[in-house]
């Protein structure tokens, strides 16, 4: 078996007195598509924070190409999570004040890229997920299947080696959540990047290579899809 | 419902509450202290007017009443003020805080001078308060708790001022009596014109920006309320149950904070007054605000909120399907610059027609006043277009994402942010208004009397005498540790032989050549020394002329000269011989102009007085500085009756100045209390919109973006139209003074030149007070980026 790209170890975390993990372990390989399935609050969101660098865990350990990022600082993490890994949430993840041209450049300017350059990528990445047309409207002005199409897009402009998606159809429908999860996986399958995907849907976990499933902050099943 | 939407929303909504209601009660501490500081200005000028005396119509006939003076000193850098009086016949009732007028050898202190009467530097204090100490002056009598105030009771025939029936009643002043010199005189005072415009421009200048306070406090999570509101309607709300539930929450926030904001008001009103820099101090329990004020404010200010509340959901009413779709709010057009152009435009206008604006036409009056109200609307009115025209210059110009999510943050909302800073800007305008005209009321102001200050020495105290027993003075004062020269300075009139005394008392000469010279004996070499740059040309000669710009140049005749006898205007039958080529001294212009009691405006200087010793009509004490040996001066002279009290010339600069300063002290205070409101302002409303923002700011955090990145974006949305108004409200204010004074200025000397240091102070403060309140919401950023933020829409 190939070294994991990412891997999390025996993590615990708490929040007061609510547990959220409690002992999770998980490894993603490179170009895996892996899905996080459990009901809510039974941690899978928190155990892809966890992965992605937003939260440190109580204990336990996560690593990224073999290196520990979870005792690393704030500053390394948000580095980190700027280069090599790429974001997709069911609410609130494009900034209602920007266009979407300017929504899917915002990782590229966030890693110092001058705007002109980072916009014209964007606008490849919107046209190739076919949304060219919303690229000046805001997040207001578009549909609920535009918003995420332009959330996919905004996740892979940088060439991430990891894309975490957190219910990222959940808040559409069916047909339009199986567009934003093809072209999710499409486009991340051409650039060799994993996709992490919490979901509670058998549908949507189904695009998956592999699925884990979490009750009480624990794995219960690892399991390959055929 | 209303209360339930207001607070029924869990944490998040008693937070928004908290805020809300917590604005407004600022708002409402701030005008309850404004309304309050009327009154306390108002019993302070009627505590001054209460040691006053009465005068009847004809005094001349009276033959018993009151006499009384007062004297006004310095003791280590505070004014202190003796009030001799001196009853004749049956006794007067005394003024407020007083149980009687004290009798000859008593004294009354103020409770801040019996303190300091009994405390370590007691000694300094004591030889100037004359007679035994047998109570305190009680709050009725006081302008402040800090005054220091003493009534003297007068022995009999030690006052020379006429009698009066009684003390003045207390109300607003509009004769002060006031002697010097022995000489009643009288003065109109009270609340001048220019006093009550400046008053109201300061009311308005408070409430407007307390009232943006209280109307912003009640927009807080304007969006999200919206978004409820837009909710309820697409649910079947009526527009108006819609319209209604905002106004009702609104009405809610400002009960509760109207309420919240009284207790504020009466728990800090003590701690505050104790604080305000105001001479003399304030009495926090004369800070009460009139009861039809309290009722104004705390019905008022619920009415308001109601209405702002109304207007926060007032989209969501109409067209709640935009809100839901966060549709773009209509952009601003440029053509609310129009009031402001309309504004300058009209005092360019009645610039051009000063003689109208002078001649009180009616156009020239609607030109001017019409000019300054519509800029002052106009930069209101033009707020939003100024912040959303700053979001643009941001977006497209700007570096890094941090400035481009900050303009287009603010293309998207601009009200929200003018909002914030129409307030200061306002503030802005107003006080360089003050500003640009307070060296017109310099000029106005007879004293001029820092010019003397920049003469003399240091530590320098001058002391005029009349007719008091100051023979012995000199040497107990040459005896004081510290003490390096006294100046004894003696005043005399000389007669040409040439003319009969007689005829000069009889005023029967009318060639100016035959009147007496004035000419002062002085130690020369002495008064080189007290002063910064010593006299070239003192010598050995027994007369000298006296030159200096100000003076025209005279020289007497030469001659035989007799003294005069000040009081009687005869002859002394002391002679004295000048010769021709008298020997010419320079002396600087502050010496000229002087001070009261001592100023040296004589055509000839003696080296010596001729004749037999007379006592000094006034001296020059150089000490080394110390206030230890400045205060010994004066508890020398304390107990020698001295009109004009000893004085460093600094203490007289300052004395002189004190009323253009009080003006400069209440327009800074009110600089300050307005940033402070706007401060509060700022601070809670960057707080609510970074907690508002929570999703988009966890979405960011979590690819990446570095908190500091955000917290800029933060700071670079309040910055930007902040700058952008306070230089436009600078511009308006410059342009709208220079005006003003082009047209009050005298046609033959140039307009005072614009304060553009005190410009640039005021806009840096304003800048900088600004932005320390945004920075004061930043620790906020970091927790709106937690990732739970991103669970929910």
């Amino acid at each position: 078996m190939t070294e994991p790209l990412l891997s999390a170890t025996d993590l615990h975390l708490s929040f007061g007195t609510t547990t959220a993990l409690a002992g999770a372990s998980v490894t993603v390989q490179p170009g895996e598509v892996l899905a996080l399935l459990g009901p809510s609050g039974s941690g899978t969101s928190t155990l892809l924070h966890c992965l992605a660098g937003i939260l440190r865990p109580d204990a336990g350990e996560v690593r990224f190409c073999g290196t520990r990022i979870d005792d690393q600082g704030d500053e390394a993490r948000s580095r980190l999570r700027a280069s090599s890994f790429g974001f997709v949430f069911q609410f609130g993840s494009l900034v209602p004040e920007l266009s979407a041209v300017e929504n899917v450049a915002l990782p590229l300017r966030l890693a110092g890229v001058k705007r002109r350059p980072a916009e014209d990528r964007a606008r490849v990445w919107l046209d190739r997920l076919d949304v060219a047309g919303v690229g000046g409207k805001r997040p207001g002005q578009m549909s609920g299947g535009q918003g995420q199409r332009v959330a996919v897009a905004r996740a892979l402009v940088g060439n991430p080696r990891v894309v975490f998606a957190d219910e990222p159809t959940g808040a559409l429908d069916t047909l339009n959540g199986d567009l934003v999860m093809e072209e999710l996986l499409g486009a991340a399958r051409e650039q060799g990047a994993s996709v992490v995907v919490v979901t509670h849907e058998a549908r949507v976990a189904a695009y998956a290579d592999r699925e884990v499933v979490l009750r009480d902050g624990r794995l219960t099943a690892d399991a390959v899809v055929a | 419902m209303g209360w339930r939407l207001a607070v029924g929303g869990g944490r998040s909504a008693w937070v928004r509450f908290a805020l809300m209601s917590g604005g407004v009660a600022a708002g409402v501490a701030l005008l309850l202290g404004v309304a309050g500081a009327a009154p306390a200005a108002v019993q302070r000028l009627e505590t001054a007017t209460t040691r006053t005396l009465a005068f009847p119509d004809d005094p001349s006939g009276l033959t018993q009443g009151v006499r009384a003076e007062v004297t006004v000193g310095f003791w280590r850098g505070k004014p202190l003020r003796i009030l001799d009086v001196e009853t004749v016949g049956p006794p007067v009732p005394p003024p407020p805080g007083l149980p009687e007028l004290p009798a000859a050898g008593q004294t009354y202190v103020s409770p801040a001078l019996a303190e300091a009467l009994s405390g370590p530097r007691a000694g300094e204090l004591s030889p100037r308060i004359r007679g035994e100490v047998v109570g305190t002056i009680g709050q009725s009598g006081l302008v402040g708790p800090d005054e220091l105030f003493a009534v003297a009771g007068a022995s009999p025939g030690r006052m020379v001022g006429e009698l009066a029936t009684g003390f003045s009643s207390p109300g607003l002043p509009e004769f002060l009596t006031s002697t010097g010199g022995g000489e009643v005189f009288t003065v109109r005072e009270g609340v001048s014109d220019e006093l009550r415009v400046a008053l109201l421009v300061a009311a308005v200048g408070l409430v407007v920006p307390l009232m943006v306070l209280v109307a912003t406090a009640t927009r807080l999570s304007a969006a999200s309320r919206e978004r409820r509101a837009a909710a309820l309607r697409l649910v079947g709300a009526t527009a108006r149950q819609v319209s209604s539930l905002g106004a009702i929450e609104g009405a809610v926030v400002g009960a509760v904070g109207a309420v919240l904001g009284g207790g504020v008001f009466l728990v800090l009103r003590a701690p505050v007054a104790s604080v305000v820099p105001v001479p003399n101090g304030v009495f926090a329990s004369a800070v009460v605000p009139p009861w039809w004020s309290v009722v104004l404010i705390l019905v008022g200010v619920p009415v308001l909120t109601a209405l702002a509340g109304r207007v926060a959901v007032r989209r969501a009413a109409a067209t709640p399907l935009e809100v839901r779709r966060q549709a773009t709010p209509p952009t601003p057009s440029f053509r609310r610059l129009v009031p402001l152009a309309v504004g300058l435009l009209m005092l360019f206008g009645a610039s051009a027609n000063s003689r109208a604006v002078v001649a009180g036409r009616w156009y020239g009056t609607l030109l001017m006043v019409g000019g300054a109200v519509l800029c002052l609307v106009g930069l209101v009115v033009a707020g939003p277009a100024l912040a959303r025209a700053a979001g643009t210059a941001l977006a497209r110009l700007g570096p890094g994402p941090a400035s481009q999510l900050a303009g287009r943050r603010l293309i998207m909302d601009p009200a929200a942010a003018s909002r914030t800073v129409t307030g200061t800007a306002l503030v802005v305008v107003v006080v360089g208004w003050l500003l640009a005209f307070l060296p017109l009321l310099a000029t106005t102001n007879p004293a001029g009397q820092g010019v003397l200050a920049q003469v003399l020495r240091p530590g320098t105290v001058v002391a005029g005498f009349a007719g008091g027993d100051a023979t012995s003075v000199v040497d107990r004062l040459q005896a004081i540790e510290g003490v390096q020269t006294v100046v004894a300075v003696r005043q005399l009139q000389l007669l040409h032989e040439g003319t009969s005394p007689q005829a000069w008392r009889d005023g029967s000469i009318d060639d100016p050549e035959q009147f007496p010279i004035n000419a002062v004996a002085l130690d020369c070499a002495a008064l080189s020394d007290v002063l910064r740059e010593p006299l070239a040309g003192c010598g050995s000669a027994a007369a000298s002329l006296l030159r200096s710009q100000s003076l025209p140049d005279r020289e007497p005749r030469p001659g035989r000269y007799e003294q005069l006898d000040p009081s009687e205007g005869l002859g002394t039958g002391v002679q004295i011989d000048l010769p021709t080529d008298l020997p010419a001294l320079d002396i600087p212009d502050g010496l000229v102009q002087g001070i009261d009691g001592f100023s040296l405006s004589e055509e000839l200087l003696l080296a010596e007085l001729p004749g037999p010793p007379a006592p000094p009509d006034a001296i020059l004490v150089g000490t080394d500085g110390s206030a230890g040996t400045i205060e010994a001066v004066r508890a020398v002279l304390g107990p020698v009756r001295t009109p004009f009290a000893p004085l460093t010339a600094e203490e007289a600069t300052t004395l002189a100045r004190s009323a253009t300063d009080g003006y400069a002290q209440v327009a800074m205070i009110g600089l300050a209390l307005v940033v402070l409101v706007g401060g509060i302002s700022l601070a809670v409303t960057t707080a609510d919109s970074v907690r508002e923002r929570r999703p988009a700011h966890a979405a960011l955090s979590a690819m990446g973006a570095p908190v500091r990145a955000l917290r800029r974006t933060v700071l670079l949305q309040t910055a930007t139209p902040l700058v952008l108004t306070i230089s436009v409200a600078v511009a308006v204010s410059a342009c709208a003074s220079w005006l003003y004074l082009q047209i009050g200025s005298d046609p033959e000397s140039p307009a005072p030149p614009l304060p553009w240091a005190g410009y640039g102070l005021i806009a840096g403060c304003a800048v900088i007070a600004s932005l320390l309140a945004t920075a004061a919401a930043l620790p906020l950023v970091r927790s709106a980026t937690r990732p739970e933020a991103l669970r929910v829409e």
